[in-house]
C-alpha cells in the first residue's frame, strides 16, 4: 500500500517517523540539499496512502572509468512498513537509475554487525567486495562491509571480485 | 573581453601581479583568522600606498571579523562607490558585503564591473550574486548576455531557469505571462536549431520547456514534444520516469482524452501492481462518471479474480468507499455491503500480518458508512486462531498466549488495534483490563519472539540492529489506553475517574481475574489503604492519589517498563513525553524527549514535542538551550540556503530550483521559527539585569527586521503524524494540527507586538536626543503597540472560542486548548498593557502638571496596576494550591510561568518610566534665554529632583512584595504540600494493595516492584528543579529592582 516517489525538500519535515531509527541519521540540512541538487535521481521516497514518508534511498553517482558506480548512502525503512520488500523496492530502483546512467557497478557500506541488513542485501545479488577497517566511528569504532553488485556494463563483473584484504577507511577511492 | 578596454586590462593584470606579492602576507593571516594582525599589517602597507584599494579591502574585513563593523563601513563606502574591475578587489568586497548580509550591495559591485569590463568570471560571479538577491529578472539578463557571448548551452538553462522562476514567483499576472510567452519562443527557438544541427537537445532543456507549455496550459503542444522528444508513449531511457508521467497523465486529463489516459494508466498500474499512487490515481480521475466508474469496476472485477492482492483489495474498498460517499443510499444495498464484506476478508487474507495493516486499513473501519455488525465481522476475521480472545477481548484464565511467527505478533497486534477502534473503553475499568490484556500478550510475545529467532540472530543480537520486536507495540497499545482518556478537561477526567478505586473492590472478582489472589486479601488491604490514606485525602499526609492517577501513573510505569526493554521505540517515547508533560514534570518529558534525538530540521517538525511545555513550566535554562539550537539551524540554512540553489544552477538540476526556493520560504517563514525568535528575545528581556536591558534591545533591533511585512510566519511544518500512538486518529490530530497552527500565527504576531513596542521604548529612553517631536511620535508608538498586542491576544482568545464551537476540535492536553487562553485568564494581558498605558501617560505629562506631581502618580498607579495583578492571580493560586494535585499541577506550573513573566516585563516598564521621566525633564526644560551653563545646570537640578523621587517613593515597593510573596508561596506552601513535596512517598507495595483490583501479576512483579520508585522520585525532582527555576527567575528579579534603587 505504498507508491515510490521522488523525495522533495519538503519530505524533510515529514520523514522523522522513518529517522526514528537508531540506525538513521538526520543529517544537516545541507546534506540532504546537497544530495538533491546533485543528485535527485537518486534520492527516493516511498510514501503511505495517507502521504507520509515510511522510506527513503539516498545515493550518488561517482567515480572515474571502470570505477563509475552508484552508491547508496542511505536506506531506511519506517519500522511499521518492514517485512513487506520496500528497501528492495528502493534498491531496485537505485540499481535502475544507475544503469541509466551506464555504471559499472552500485556499492554500498554496512556495519558488519547489521546480519539483517546483510542478508537482505546479499538476497538482492550484493558481495561482500571487501571489509573496512573501523569505518563507524563510535565506541569503539565498527567495521563496515564494501557490498558490491555488478550492472550490466560489467560484462565480466570484474568489479565484484572480493578483495583479500581489509582496507582502511583512507585507502577507499 | 572588448578592445576598448585592452589598456585597462593589462593595468590590471601588471597590477595584479605586484599585489599578490604585497598581499599575500595579508592572505595568509585572513586565512589563520588572525584579524588583529591584518590590520596592522594593512597599516603598514597602506602607510606606503595609501591607495591601495585591495589592502583597504582586507583591512575592513579583518575589522568586520573583530565586529567593528562602523569602522569597516567607513573604509568600504569610498570603495564601493568607484567602480571596480580588479578581481581581488570585488571578491574582497564579495566577503566583506556578504559578512555584513548586504547581498544586493554585492550585486551592485559585480552589475557595475560587468559593465565597465564584462568577462566570463565577473559575468558568472555576478549571475551568483544576484541569485541570492532573488532578482530574477537580473539573473536572466546577465544568463543570457553570457549564452551570447559564450555560446554555452548551460547558460541558456540559466536564463530559462530565471526566467520560468521569474514568472512563478512573480504576483503580477501580465509578468507572468510575458515571462512565459518569452521563455517558450526562447525555447522553441533554441530547440528548434539545436534540431536543425543535429544535437540531441538536453532532457533538462526539454523539461523546462514542457513546463513552460504546460504553465500556459499549452496541452496539445506538451504531448506533441513529449511525443517527439520523450519516446512516447513511455518516457525513453532519456527521461526522469516521474517527470514524463505527470506531465504526460496531466496533458491527457486536461485535454479530456480519457480513454487514452485510462489505457495508460491502466498499463502502467499492471506492470507495477504494488504501486498504489497508480490504482489511486485511477480511482481519484475515474470515479467523477458513470462511464469512469464503469472502466474502474470493471478494472477492478477482473483483478479481483485473476490477481487478487491486498492493494487490489484495499483499491476495491477505496473505490466503493468513494462512490458511497457521493451517493448514501448505496451503502444500503446489498450488493455494496457484500463486495465491502468481500473486500475486507481479501484485506485479511492478505495483509493481517503486515505491520502496517493498521495504517493501511483503519480509515475505512472509523468510518460511519459500514455498519457495526460489518466490523464485528471484520474484528472476528482478524481475531487470530492462536489468541485466547473472546470477543469481549477478555484474556481467558489459565490459557497461554503463544505465537508461533512472528507474522502471527504482528496480526494479533492489529487486532488489537482494530479492537480499540471498533470497540472503544467506556470506563476507565475497561481500559485497565485492555492494558492488562495487552501486557498479558506482551509477555507472551517476548517468550515467543526468543523461541522465533534463529540463533544467529540471539547470538549477535545487538539492540540497534535487531529486527524489530513487535509485540513491543502491544506496551504502546497498552499505554495509549490508559493515558488516552487524560486529553479531557479537568471535569471530564474528574467525572470518568471517580470512584473507579472502590468500583474495582467492590466488583466480586475484581477488574481482572488473575488478581483473584490479591482479592482474597481485600479486607486487609483496606485497613492497611485507611491507615496510609492513599485513598482518601488526608489531613496528615500532604499529598494522596487521587482515583484519576492511578491509569496515568500504571501507563507511564508500563513506558519505562517498556523504554527500558525497547529504548529505540518512538512510539513509546512520545506517549511518554506526553504522559510526563500531562503532569507537568517537564524535565521528566525532557530526558526521555533526549532519546528522540532531535536535531537539524527536525527543531522546525518537532520541536513543537517540547519547546513550548518547558517553556511554560519552568524548565528555562532548557529552553534557552532549545532555542539557541533551533535558531542557529534557522540562521545557518538562512546563509546557506542561497548555496544549494547556486549548486542546482552549476549542476544544471534546473527542476530543483523552484522547489528550493519553495523549501526556503517554507522554512525561514515557519510559525515555529517565528515562535522561538520571538519568545528567545522576550526571555532575553525578562532574564535581563538593568544594565543589560539595553544591550538586548539593541540585539533585538539588530536582528529582528522590523520592516512592514517582513516575516510573514504563516507556515506550518509540524510533523503531527508522530502522534499517532494513542487513540487519537489522524482526522482528529488533523484538527488540533489546524487549530493550533492557526492560533500559534496570531499568538506570534501579538508577543512580536510586545518585543517590538519593549523594544522601542527601551532604545527610545536610552537615546540622548531630546526632541519633542520624538515623544510625540512614541506616544503614538505606544497605541500602535498596545492594539498589536491586545488587540492581536483578543484575536487569539476569539479564535480559540471560533475553533471550539465550529469545529469541536477536541482536547489534546498541551496544545489545545492553548495555554494562552489562560495568559489571558490571568490578566496578564491586561495588566501589561495597563502599564503601558501609563507610560503613555507619564509621557503626556506637562511641566505644570508635573510640578504638582503627576509624575508621582503616575508610578505610583503603575504601581497599583502591578498590586492589583497580584491580588487577583494570588488568589487563584491559593486555589491551585488546596486542590494541587498530580494532574494539577502542570497547569499550576504554567499559572506561575506567566505571572513571573509578566512580573518581570512590570520590572522593565516601571524602569522605563522612571527612565522616561528623567529623559522628559531633560527634553522640556528649554534653553532659550539661557546660558550653556545655566541650562545644564537647570537640567541637572531636574534630573536630580527625578533621582530624589525615585529613591523616597520606593515604586517597586510592590512588585519587590509580589516577588517576595510568590517565592514564599512557592517555597512554603507548593513545595512542601503538594506531590513535589519530599513527602510525596508512597511505597509500591502499598500503592499496588490499593489498586490490587487492577494489577496483574506480570505487571506487579515485573513492572510495578522495578519501576515505581524510581518514577516517583523522577517526578518529584522534576517538580521540584521546575520550582527551583522559578526561584530562581524571581531572584534575578528582585536583584533588578535592588539594582535600579542602587542607581543602575
Amino acid at each position: 500500500m505504498t507508491s515510490l516517489k521522488p523525495f522533495t525538500c519538503a519530505d524533510l519535515f515529514k520523514f522523522n517517523k522513518v529517522n526514528f531509527d537508531p540506525l538513521t541519521e538526520t543529517y544537516g540540512l545541507s546534506f540532504y540539499m546537497t544530495y538533491m541538487a546533485r543528485w535527485p535521481d537518486y534520492f527516493k521516497k516511498i510514501e503511505n496512502t495517507k502521504g507520509e514518508v515510511v522510506g527513503y534511498i539516498m545515493g550518488k553517482a561517482e567515480g572515474m572509468g571502470e570505477n563509475w558506480h552508484g552508491h547508496v548512502t542511505c536506506l531506511t525503512v519506517a519500522e511499521q512498513y518492514r517485512r513487506q520488500g520496500l528497501a528492495a523496492k528502493l534498491m531496485r530502483n537505485l540499481e535502475e537509475t544507475s544503469e541509466h546512467k551506464r555504471c559499472y557497478f552500485v556499492d554500498l557500506f554496512v556495519r558488519v554487525t547489521n546480519c539483517k541488513a546483510i542478508r537482505m542485501y546479499e538476497s538482492l545479488g550484493y558481495i561482500v567486495y571487501r571489509t573496512v577497517l573501523d569505518y563507524y566511528s563510535g565506541d569503539p569504532d565498527e567495521n563496515a562491509y564494501d557490498m558490491r553488485k555488478a550492472l550490466s556494463r560489467d560484462v565480466h563483473r570484474k568489479s565484484v571480485i572480493p578483495l583479500k584484504h581489509p582496507v582502511r577507511p583512507e585507502e577507499i577511492e | 573581453m572588448n578592445g576598448s578596454s585592452n589598456l585597462d586590462n593589462w593595468d590590471f593584470v601588471r597590477s595584479s601581479r605586484e599585489d599578490g606579492r604585497k598581499l599575500r602576507p595579508l592572505y595568509e593571516l585572513i586565512d589563520s583568522g588572525n584579524n588583529k594582525r591584518v590590520v596592522s599589517e594593512a597599516d603598514k602597507i597602506l602607510k606606503k600606498l595609501p591607495d591601495f584599494t585591495c589592502a583597504k579591502v582586507f583591512k575592513a574585513l579583518a575589522l568586520i571579523r573583530l565586529k567593528h563593523e562602523e569602522e569597516a563601513r567607513d573604509i568600504l563606502e569610498p570603495i564601493k562607490k568607484q567602480v571596480q574591475i580588479d578581481e581581488a578587489v570585488i571578491q574582497g568586497l564579495s566577503y566583506c558585503y556578504e559578512e555584513l548580509n548586504e547581498p544586493t550591495t554585492i550585486c551592485k559591485i559585480l552589475e557595475a564591473a560587468c559593465k565597465k569590463a564584462p568577462s566570463k568570471g565577473l559575468l558568472t560571479q555576478c549571475f551568483l550574486a544576484q541569485i541570492r538577491t532573488d532578482k530574477y529578472n537580473k539573473q536572466y539578463l546577465t544568463a543570457l548576455s553570457l549564452y551570447k557571448t559564450y555560446n554555452d548551452p548551460s547558460y541558456f538553462g540559466w536564463a530559462m531557469t530565471s526566467l520560468l522562476t521569474e514568472a512563478e514567483r512573480s504576483k503580477d499576472s501580465s509578468t507572468r505571462s510575458i515571462s512565459l510567452l518569452l521563455a517558450e519562443r526562447m525555447l522553441t527557438k533554441f530547440i528548434g536549431e539545436e534540431n536543425e544541427k543535429g544535437r540531441t537537445v538536453q532532457e533538462n532543456i526539454l523539461i523546462l520547456y514542457v513546463e513552460t507549455l504546460s504553465k500556459q496550459k499549452k496541452w496539445e503542444e506538451v504531448l506533441k514534444t513529449l511525443e517527439e522528444h520523450g519516446g512516447y508513449p513511455q518516457p525513453s531511457s532519456e527521461w526522469a520516469y516521474d517527470v514524463f508521467y505527470e506531465v504526460f497523465t496531466e496533458a491527457l486529463q486536461e485535454l479530456g482524452k480519457k480513454s487514452e489516459l485510462f489505457e495508460y494508466l491502466k498499463s502502467c498500474f499492471m506492470k507495477n501492481l504494488d504501486e498504489y499512487q497508480l490504482i489511486q490515481r485511477i480511482i481519484n480521475v475515474f470515479k467523477v462518471d458513470e462511464e469512469g466508474k464503469s472502466w474502474i469496476k470493471t478494472l477492478l472485477d477482473d483483478l479481483r479474480i485473476n490477481k487478487p492482492s491486498y492493494v487490489v483489495a484495499i483499491a476495491d474498498l477505496q473505490f466503493n468507499y468513494a462512490v458511497c460517499q457521493e451517493d448514501d443510499s448505496k451503502n444500503q444495498k446489498p450488493e455494496w455491503l457484500q463486495r465491502v464484506q468481500e473486500d475486507l476478508k481479501m484485506i485479511i487474507n492478505y495483509g493481517a500480518e503486515k505491520p502496517s495493516f493498521y495504517s493501511d486499513v483503519g480509515n475505512y473501519l472509523s468510518s460511519d458508512l459500514v455498519s457495526m455488525d460489518i466490523k464485528l465481522e471484520f474484528l472476528e476475521g482478524l481475531n487470530p486462531p492462536i489468541s485466547s480472545l473472546n470477543m469481549n477481548g477478555s484474556v481467558e484464565i489459565g490459557v497461554l498466549h503463544v505465537y508461533n511467527s512472528i507474522g502471527k505478533i504482528i496480526r494479533d497486534v492489529n487486532y488489537e488495534l482494530f479492537h480499540r477502534l471498533i470497540l472503544p473503553d467506556t470506563t476507565p475499568i475497561m481500559r485497565m483490563e485492555r492494558a492488562q490484556r495487552c501486557l498479558d500478550k506482551y509477555f507472551a510475545g517476548e517468550s515467543s519472539n526468543s523461541c522465533l529467532k534463529s540463533k544467529s540472530d540471539t547470538e549477535k543480537e545487538d539492540l540497534r540492529t535487531k529486527e524489530a520486536d513487535y509485540h513491543d507495540q502491544f506496551l504502546v497499545i497498552a499505554a495509549g489506553t490508559l493515558i488516552a482518556k487524560y486529553d479531557g478537561s479537568e471535569s471530564e477526567i474528574q467525572r470518568f475517574f471517580n470512584g473507579v478505586l472502590k468500583e474495582v473492590r467492590a466488583s466480586p472478582s475484581g477488574a481482572n481475574p488473575k488478581a483473584k489472589k490479591v482479592k482474597k486479601k481485600t479486607k486487609t488491604v483496606e485497613i492497611e489503604m485507611k491507615n496510609l490514606n492513599l485513598e482518601e485525602k488526608d489531613t496528615k499526609l500532604p499529598y494522596s492519589l487521587a482515583d484519576q492517577d492511578y491509569l496515568i501513573m500504571t501507563a507511564i510505569l508500563i513506558m519505562e517498563f517498556g523504554l527500558q526493554r525497547c529504548p529505540f521505540n518512538h512510539s513509546l517515547r512520545i506517549l511518554l513525553i506526553k504522559a510526563y508533560s500531562r503532569l507537568g514534570a517537564i524535565k521528566q518529558a525532557l530526558r526521555v524527549a533526549n532519546g528522540l534525538d532531535i536535531k537539524h530540521v527536525q527543531w522546525d517538525s518537532l520541536g513543537y514535542l517540547v519547546i513550548w511545555r518547558a517553556l511554560h513550566s519552568g524548565a528555562y535554562f532548557d529552553a534557552r538551550n532549545i532555542f539557541e539550537t533551533a535558531e542557529g539551524m534557522y540562521s545557518e540554512y538562512k546563509k546557506e540556503g542561497m548555496d544549494h540553489i547556486i549548486a542546482a544552477f552549476k549542476y544544471e538540476r534546473f527542476s530543483m530550483i523552484p522547489e528550493f526556493l519553495r523549501f526556503r520560504d517554507m522554512l525561514l517563514n515557519s510559525t515555529q521559527h517565528g515562535l522561538i525568535k520571538v519568545e528567545k528575545r522576550l526571555q532575553e528581556y525578562s532574564w535581563a539585569g538593568p544594565s543589560q536591558v539595553l544591550p538586548v534591545a539593541k540585539g533585538v533591533f539588530r536582528d529582528m527586521q522590523f520592516e512592514e511585512g517582513d516575516g510573514i510566519f504563516n507556515e506550518d511544518n509540524r510533523d503531527f503524524s508522530v502522534l499517532q500512538c494513542g487513540e487519537m486518529e489522524g482526522e482528529r490530530l488533523e484538527k488540533v494540527k489546524k487549530a493550533t497552527g492557526d492560533v500559534q500565527e496570531v499568538v506570534l504576531v501579538a508577543r512580536n507586538g510586545l518585543l517590538v513596542i519593549l523594544t522601542e521604548l527601551v532604545l527610545f529612553v536610552n537615546d540622548d536626543e531630546e526632541d519633542e517631536e520624538a515623544f510625540r511620535k512614541m506616544e503614538k508608538r505606544i497605541e500602535h503597540g498596545i492594539q498589536g498586542f491586545k488587540g492581536n491576544m483578543e484575536g487569539v482568545i476569539r479564535k480559540v472560542g471560533s475553533f471550539e464551537e465550529e469545529n469541536q476540535v477536541p482536547s489534546f492536553d498541551g496544545f489545545w486548548p492553548p495555554t494562552q487562553v489562560k495568559y489571558w485568564e490571568l490578566g496578564c494581558v491586561d495588566t501589561l498593557v495597563e502599564l503601558l498605558r501609563g507610560l503613555k501617560k507619564a509621557m503626556e505629562i506637562n511641566e505644570e502638571e508635573e510640578k504638582n506631581g503627576s509624575a508621582d502618580g503616575a508610578l505610583v498607579e503603575m504601581g497599583k496596576v502591578v498590586g492589583d495583578f497580584w491580588t487577583k492571580v494570588k488568589l487563584r493560586l491559593d486555589e491551585n494550591v488546596k486542590t494541587i494535585g498530580l494532574l494539577t499541577m502542570g497547569k499550576c506550573l504554567e499559572d506561575i510561568h506567566h505571572i513571573i513573566e509578566t512580573l518581570k516585563f512590570s520590572c522593565i516598564l516601571v524602569h522605563l518610566c522612571l527612565k522616561l521621566l528623567r529623559k522628559k525633564r531633560r527634553t522640556f526644560i528649554k534653553p532659550n534665554g539661557l546660558t550653556r551653563s545655566s541650562t545644564k545646570r537647570k537640567k541637572k537640578a531636574a534630573t536630580d529632583s527625578t533621582e530624589n523621587f525615585i529613591e523616597k517613593k520606593h515604586y517597586f515597593e510592590t512588585l519587590r512584595e509580589s516577588f517576595t510573596s510568590l517565592r514564599d508561596l512557592i517555597t512554603e506552601q507548593i513545595m512542601k504540600n503538594s506531590p513535589c513535596s519530599s513527602i510525596f512517598k508512597w511505597e509500591d507495595e502499598n500503592v499496588q494493595k490499593s489498586w490490587a483490583g487492577l494489577i496483574g501479576n506480570e505487571l506487579r512483579g515485573q513492572i510495578f516492584s522495578k519501576h515505581w520508585n524510581k518514577v516517583q522520585s523522577n517526578i518529584v525532582e522534576s517538580y521540584r528543579d521546575q520550582l527551583g527555576e522559578f526561584v530562581v527567575g524571581i531572584n534575578t528579579s528582585l536583584k533588578f529592582i535592588s539594582g535600579v534603587e542602587n542607581g543602575h
